[in-house]
């Protein structure tokens, strides 16, 4: 699915009222594997939310493949996950996923069946345990087979490794990048580690701190898997810190 | 058997055991008379001399209760629930429910008792207008209460008002009806008692008016007791369906 934002900006209300993003415009080609990256607070969370109709905008505009978010959002076509596994903790994880499945009835094209979801993300063995006696990157392999029994043209990911140790995460990055291939979503991946960004993304838009403008945005075309050391990602890595480092605050050069 | 289990028990029958006998013992050596304060042999003496009187007696207070109890269960989630998925009403209705729950308990029995009579129904009456509100209140909490990440999820699905009450509200609400209940329980028996002072043929409460009116305090006492072990099996029993009930809070990952 094709996601076009124009013009959009996004102020909170309050006093003072707080803007998040301002005159943001850019386009996502369909099935291509977006990373947003920006500091802290800078207003990237905002930006899916709106994708995902959890918000609406002040101003500007957001289609998605010709659509608005409320109608995609009232077709079931998108699917979030964030860095929250969001199971419900008093259903095993093969009936969490059934009842996504229950809830989501995609126009008669259903996805992969609760068992083979969670046999694609390694969880066949698990289907009988509750979430809360789950690890943390094991509940995210459920809220990841979650999203492949929804069959979703757009998957919205907000940070949904963050909480995991860099092991877990890195390796969940590459089976991550193993599911998407086939399937081939448009993937809208926020997030604020750069190495991840550039390790997965077909492009990266980096965004300033609040209000939220662009900085950065470049395709990555590079193989996968990408190793960190190839002169090529070295470049790229050097031009997005350096407008990370000029558009953002001073604690930005830690990443 | 497992002492560590039982050690609270053990704990509590322990400072039991040591308060009657010193009851005991404060009795026969400053020579209390009995219509002023039984021992508790002379107490128990009286329970064993009697059992059918009891048990009848006991039979008739605690189906009161339980009757009252469930209705007021019922009447306090019900509404809760209405109040949750029309959220509308909710100032007006609250209001009303702190006007019944500030009227004193004491005067509307005998007006409950006047019109209709000295049977169970207002005694079942007043329990459930006794237990109704801590369940109103806390069951409301329960439903109202947001969690984020599973709020996220549901919209995204773009569940109904009705989906997101029965999968996500309803079990997020149960520990807030086990926390009302532990309150409603102990209640319960209070108003089926204090009722039955109002004007009752049969019950502990009425036995306990008939005993205090004879200065018989043996045969009072003895119904005390009931009510206070009565009391303290019903909490148990509260406890003891808690945890099955809402198993999930006790699961944990062993990483």
């Amino acid at each position: 699915m094709k996601v076009e934002i124009s013009d959009l900006s996004h102020t909170f209300p309050g006093k003072p009222p707080r803007p998040a993003l301002q005159n943001l415009t850019f386009e996502v080609a369909s099935g291509q594997f977006i990373a947003v990256i920006g500091p802290s607070g800078c207003g990237k969370t905002t930006l899916l939310r709106l994708i995902a109709n959890l918000l609406t905008p002040s101003a500007g505009k957001i289609t998605i493949a010709g659509l608005s978010p409320a109608q995609v959002n009232q077709a079931q076509r998108l699917a979030w996950m964030a860095q929250n596994p969001a199971l419900l903790p008093w259903l095993n994880t093969l009936d969490n996923i059934n009842l996504a499945r229950r809830l989501v009835q995609p126009n008669g094209n259903p996805g992969l069946t609760a068992q083979a979801a969670l046999e694609r993300v390694g969880l066949a063995a698990y289907a009988r345990a509750y979430p809360p006696t789950l690890s943390g990157g094991m509940q995210q392999r459920a809220a990841l087979a979650r999203i492949l029994t929804l069959n979703a043209g757009l998957w919205l990911m907000d940070e949904p490794f963050a909480a995991l140790d860099e092991i877990t995460r890195e390796n969940l990055a590459v089976e991550l990048l193993g599911i998407w291939q086939p399937l081939k979503p448009t993937v809208l991946w926020v997030t604020h580690n750069i190495y991840e960004a550039l390790r997965l993304a077909d492009r990266v838009i980096a965004l300033s701190s609040a209000p939220a403008q662009i900085i950065f945005d470049e395709s990555i075309d590079l193989q996968r898997p990408r190793v960190e050391s190839q002169p090529a990602f070295q470049q790229i890595l050097a031009r997005l810190r350096s407008a990370l480092g000029a558009g953002s605050s001073p604690h930005w050069g830690q990443l | 058997m497992n002492l560590s289990i039982h050690r609270p028990a053990v704990i509590a029958g322990g400072i039991v055991l040591i308060f009657l006998t010193a009851w005991e013992s404060t009795v026969h050596l400053l020579k209390f008379p009995v219509y002023l304060l039984p021992a508790p042999s002379r107490v128990f003496r009286t329970l064993f001399d009697h059992p059918l009187l009891y048990l009848e007696a006991s039979a008739y207070t605690l189906g009161e209760a339980l009757a009252g109890l469930l209705l007021g269960v019922l009447a306090g989630t019900i509404l809760a629930a209405l109040l949750t998925l029309f959220p509308g009403i909710e100032d007006g209705v609250m209001t009303l429910a702190i006007l019944i729950k500030s009227t004193p308990l004491v005067a509307i029995a005998p007006l409950l008792t006047l019109w209709l009579g000295f049977g169970v129904l207002p005694k079942i009456l007043i329990t459930a207008l006794l237990t109704f509100f801590p369940v109103l209140v806390n069951v409301l909490s329960g439903f109202q209460r947001i969690d984020r990440p599973l709020m996220d999820l549901f919209h995204s699905y773009h569940a109904s008002r009705w989906e997101i009450f029965r999968y996500l509200r309803i079990p997020l609400a149960l520990p807030y009806l086990f926390a009302a209940l532990k309150i409603s329980t102990p209640l319960a028996l209070i108003g089926a008692v204090v009722a039955e002072w109002s004007g009752a043929s049969n019950g502990l409460g009425h036995m306990m008016w008939l005993a205090y009116s004879n200065l018989n305090l043996p045969f009072m006492f003895a119904a005390t007791f009931i009510l206070a072990a009565a009391g303290m099996l019903l909490y148990q029993l509260v406890l003891w369906t808690e945890q099955r009930v809402i198993f999930w809070q006790t699961l944990s990952s062993e990483d």
